[in-house]
Formats: C-alpha cells, sequence, structure tokens
C-alpha cells in the first residue's frame, strides 16, 4: 500500500507479503476476478526472458484496500487475517 | 519459452530442476499455461539462489497439482478444497499400505533384514538366538573390511551345514597373508585383534586369494572358520552385521 496505484510483480507481492507464490497467486487470481485488480503483460526487459505479468489496484481494490488494512500486523498469522480471500 | 541464457552456465541443478519441473507442471504438454501459471513461471527468473528457487517451485507445483484436481484458482472461494469423500479416503490410506507393504518387502529382499544368530561360533559377542540387523547392499557397494562380522552361505561351509547363514569375522582380504603361530591367527606377521588365542588354532599357512576373505569366528575354541575351510569366495558372503537387535544391552 505504499504505492496504491503502481504497477507490482508477483515475486516482489510474494516478498513483502511473506506468502508463498502457491498462496499468493490464487489471491491474486481472485481479486482480478472480483474487479478489485487489473493486469497486464510487460514485455521482457532482457532477450530470452519471458514476459512479466503485473499487478495494479483498481480504484475499488484501492478502496477495499482502506476499508480492510489496518496497522501492519507483528504475527504472520495475523497478517494473514487482514488478507482479504484467504482462510484462516 | 527460453531461459536466461547468460547464467545458464553457472546455474546449480537444483535451480535448473526446479525450473524444468515448475514448467512441466503448468504448461503440462503445451507451450502455454494459463495466465497465473505463466507468470509463476515468469517470476521464477527473479527467485535469488537455490533454495528460494526450489522454493518457489514446490509451492508452484502445489497449486499446478490442486488445478488439474479441478480446484481452479480462480473459482471463488475454492482455494480450500472440499474434504474427500469417505471412498476417496480409503482408497488413499489402500494405496499407502500397498506401496508400504511393497517397499517393506523389497527393502527386506534387497536392502536390509533382521537376522536370528544360529550357532555359538561368534560367541561371546553374538550368542545363538540374538537377532540382529543384517545389511544386504551397503557391502557390495563399500567393499567388506577386517573386523567387519559378514553372513556367509551356508553352502560356503560344505554340506550338512544347514540352510541358515553363518555368522562370522573378516580376518583377512586379498593378498594377506595368513598364518597360525602359538595358538594365535596372524595376518601379514601380526596377530590378529578380534581372534582370541586357541589351542585348536592351527592352519595352513596361505595368502589370500583375489576375490576371496579369511574368515574367523570370534569363539575360537569352537568356530568351524577359515582356519579349517581356508578363504571363502566374497560371492558367498550374504550380508554384512549392522547392529544387534536383541538384546539390546548385554
Amino acid at each position: 500500500m505504499e504505492d496504491p496505484q503502481g504497477w507490482q510483480y508477483g515475486y516482489p507481492l510474494s516478498k513483502v507479503t511473506e506468502l508463498a507464490p502457491g498462496t499468493l497467486y490464487p489471491i491474486l487470481n481472485r481479486l482480478e476476478d472480483s474487479g478489485l485488480l487489473v493486469t497486464r503483460w510487460e514485455p521482457a526487459d532482457r532477450p530470452g526472458r519471458p514476459a512479466r505479468h503485473m499487478y495494479q489496484l483498481t480504484a475499488d481494490g484501492v478502496a477495499f484496500a482502506r476499508t480492510h488494512l489496518v496497522k501492519p500486523a507483528k504475527s504472520t498469522r495475523a497478517r494473514r487475517a487482514q488478507i482479504p480471500g484467504i482462510a484462516t | 519459452m527460453s531461459i536466461a541464457l547468460a547464467s545458464k552456465a553457472a546455474e546449480p541443478w537444483s535451480r535448473r530442476m526446479s525450473r524444468v519441473l515448475l514448467i512441466r507442471a503448468l504448461r503440462g504438454r503445451g507451450t502455454r499455461s494459463t495466465d497465473w501459471g505463466e507468470a509463476l513461471i515468469a517470476e521464477f527468473e527473479e527467485t535469488v539462489g537455490r533454495w528460494e528457487a526450489v522454493r518457489w517451485s514446490a509451492s508452484g507445483l502445489r497449486v499446478a497439482w490442486r488445478q488439474r484436481r479441478g480446484i481452479a484458482p480462480s473459482s471463488a472461494g475454492a482455494a480450500v478444497a472440499a474434504p474427500p469423500s469417505l471412498r476417496r479416503r480409503l482408497r488413499r490410506y489402500l494405496v499407502i499400505g500397498l506401496v508400504v507393504v511393497v517397499a517393506g518387502v523389497l527393502i527386506n529382499w534387497q536392502v536390509a533384514t533382521v537376522k536370528d544368530v544360529p550357532s555359538m561360533a561368534m560367541s561371546p559377542t553374538l550368542r545363538p538366538d540374538d537377532k540382529v540387523v543384517v545389511d544386504k547392499l551397503g557391502f557390495r557397494i563399500f567393499g567388506v573390511h577386517y573386523g567387519d562380522v559378514v553372513t556367509i552361505a551356508s553352502a560356503a561351509f560344505g554340506p550338512g551345514g544347514g540352510s541358515d547363514d553363518l555368522f562370522r569375522r573378516v580376518a583377512g582380504l586379498p593378498n594377506d597373508t595368513i598364518e597360525c603361530r602359538d595358538g594365535r591367527v596372524l595376518r601379514n606377521g601380526q596377530p590378529v585383534a578380534e581372534s582370541a588365542q586357541s589351542p585348536r588354532t592351527n592352519c595352513t599357512s596361505v595368502t589370500v586369494p583375489a576375490g576371496s576373505v579369511y574368515v574367523l569366528g570370534d569363539n575360537s575354541d569352537n568356530a568351524i572358520d577359515s582356519r579349517q575351510l581356508g578363504p571363502i569366495p566374497e560371492s558367498d558372503i550374504t550380508g554384512s552385521v549392522l547392529f544387534r537387535l536383541w538384546p539390546p544391552l548385554r
């Protein structure tokens, strides 16, 4: 949420949220399905690299995040509880 | 899709393996996965070091597996799989049980087994009806060494030896010169440490030929071993004792 309108990659998101990609990608998918997130493909910056998928919060997504995000939680469990769409 | 060529040469095999597994799992036979699958593959290149790569791939494999079983990551709220039906659970337990039994049989047959000690020949180290764990595979790879207690097919002891494998200790390997003097067995002129002095120790001097071993029973007064039989072929060794299972203490 430091740059709510910015485009994000999956790998840094996984680092920041401390979520394994197997958890993170399904969440991104559901956020996209519910219109909180838009995606696009970015062509590779170096030859031989695959194109990267990027994610950006929509206006709805930002609003949703604002209402649901509280202060960063200390424990992973508490942090997970704040993320919409994840079963706790 | 090709991979980063510049770093390919220096890339550890675990990273390469993780990438191949991930791509194979997500794309199957096709050339393209779903959007999120392609995203996962692309972001793999961002991981640093082998452990992160392995973790990334393992987690990706998990969703690929769930997707294949019809739990699509995009279907709303379905990230948590419904509990499997009783029938499915039973079938899973049955498969696990079968695999365990088959693996157990194979291991017991080829890798390691438990054996009863048949005789007093290895007393006091091993006594009749002690249970020992015998390695049946490792000694074929790493060889036998001085002092190892090995099991030997009874056929090596001639007819009338019964059908049980016999336990003896390795005292001589190929090219060793074995002789008996003053009731002791000497290997290359030095007394064999594990062999007790015994009035029965009397043997013909011999150089152990290639592919043979010279074996002794710890119970020098009673054991029938290479002192009478000479070196025995390595091919008659059926196992190597790892440890005594029962009794645990003596």
